[in-house]
């Protein structure tokens, strides 16, 4: 892995200077206390189970880890050539989520319809569907 | 993500999330967003450091209290292990040197498999000390399997057929390259006696092994090729930036 600070500059200023799509006024979900709430973590690591489908570039599909599922059968794939230097000897310790803060669960949840939608999300929804749909 | 927060939010679901590049959190304004100052890839900091790991998340998980918003708070502390590390990192096989005859087949995955044999008693001590754990496994392929496919594509190029049904050849050639370096890098960094640096294990990968000939043979055939899925993979997805320069194209 590598800092952005520390990339060559070409692809440095790519990503520093990559075109932002204009998502409009931010909206806002009121958030319950945290001990009620139930929590859900997508993650573009690319980590699923071992028999799962592995990713593949441009794949805007998504992969879903059940609670309980053995940390110890999650792979990688679709891996970042260019960051992929991830590598660091001398850690024994079993990677996991750790404690009983979070915990990896399947992404269900009761959505609600938004109190006020926004006006200039359309835009910007059609251009990220033709973004990732190239 | 910023953008997934936007569609999830109108939604109803709140979120919060953390953000690798702060610029784009500011451009994007999600709700609640926590910038980090951590490597890319590595939003939570650093691998095997829980306490760590959790002490981000927490202060993540907390951004959803704050009554108001859009929020982008900064991650005070950098990673743990941030530093270069200082000691030196040998291979723990003594490997000979990558073939030479890259037009031979035959030669070229002896010499893989070699390598593998070699690595083979490191990448299982390796995973045992992660538990069993490890990143191999991707392509559904044996190391050897590997091996034989990827000699094939240096000789037979576009003609080499996917060994893996339903996945066309470059699909099936990424997932095993990603396979066979982590095979690779997993057993290089089995010995415990001294921290690897990044640029120490690619160097060793790339300018050393035979494999590392193999798939910057592969790249500089991909960046000419007319065969669409290798040569979307050429530029980027084979070899690293900083491994370029063993290449012919760079």
């Amino acid at each position: 892995m590598v800092k952005l600070s520390e990339l060559p500059a070409q692809h440095r200023d790519r990503y520093f200077n990559a075109e932002i799509l204009d998502f409009g006024e931010t909206p806002r979900a009121p958030a319950r206390p945290l001990s009620e709430s139930r929590i859900c973590v997508l993650s573009t690591a690319g980590l699923h189970l071992r028999g799962d489908a592995p990713f593949v570039g441009y794949a805007t599909d998504y992969r879903t880890i059940p609670r309980g599922a053995d940390m110890d059968d999650l792979v990688m794939s679709h891996l970042s050539t260019n960051f992929d230097r991830a590598v660091r000897s001398g850690h024994p310790t079993k990677w996991r989520f750790s404690g009983g803060c979070l915990r990896i669960a399947p992404m269900r949840h009761r959505a609600r319809r938004p109190r006020q939608s926004n006006p200039r999300a359309g835009p910007a929804r059609s251009a990220l569907h033709h973004r990732f749909s190239r | 993500m910023g953008g997934l927060a936007h569609y999830l939010e109108e939604e109803g679901i709140p979120t919060t999330q953390i953000a690798l590049i702060r610029k784009h959190a500011e451009e994007i304004k999600p709700p609640r967003a926590l910038a980090v100052p951590f490597e890319l890839g590595r939003p939570l900091g650093a691998p095997n450091e829980p306490e760590f790991q959790r002490r981000v998340l927490r202060e993540c998980l907390e951004l959803l209290n704050a009554e108001s918003g859009p929020v982008l708070a900064d991650f005070p502390d950098t990673a743990p292990d941030d530093e270069p590390d200082q000691e030196g990192w040998t291979c723990p096989v003594n490997f000979a040197a990558p073939v030479d005859d890259i037009s031979d087949q035959d030669l070229i995955r002896q010499s893989l498999e070699q390598e593998i044999a070699l690595l083979r008693p490191w990448y299982e001590e390796s995973k045992q000390t992660r538990n069993g754990r490890t990143n191999f496994g991707i392509s559904g392929q044996t190391p050897e399997e590997i091996a034989a496919y990827l000699a094939e594509v240096v000789i037979a190029r576009e003609d080499a057929k996917s060994p893996i049904a339903g996945t066309p050849p470059h699909l099936a050639f990424k997932h095993m390259a990603d396979d066979i370096r982590y095979y690779y890098m997993e057993a290089a960094i089995a010995r415990p006696d001294g921290q690897a640096t990044d640029l120490e294990i690619g160097n060793w990968l790339w300018g050393e092994t035979t494999l590392g000939k193999v798939l910057v043979t592969i790249r500089d055939w991909a960046m000419e090729t007319e065969e669409k899925g290798f040569k979307a993979l050429a530029i980027t997805a084979i070899v690293p930036t900083h491994q370029r320069h063993r290449t012919i194209h760079g």
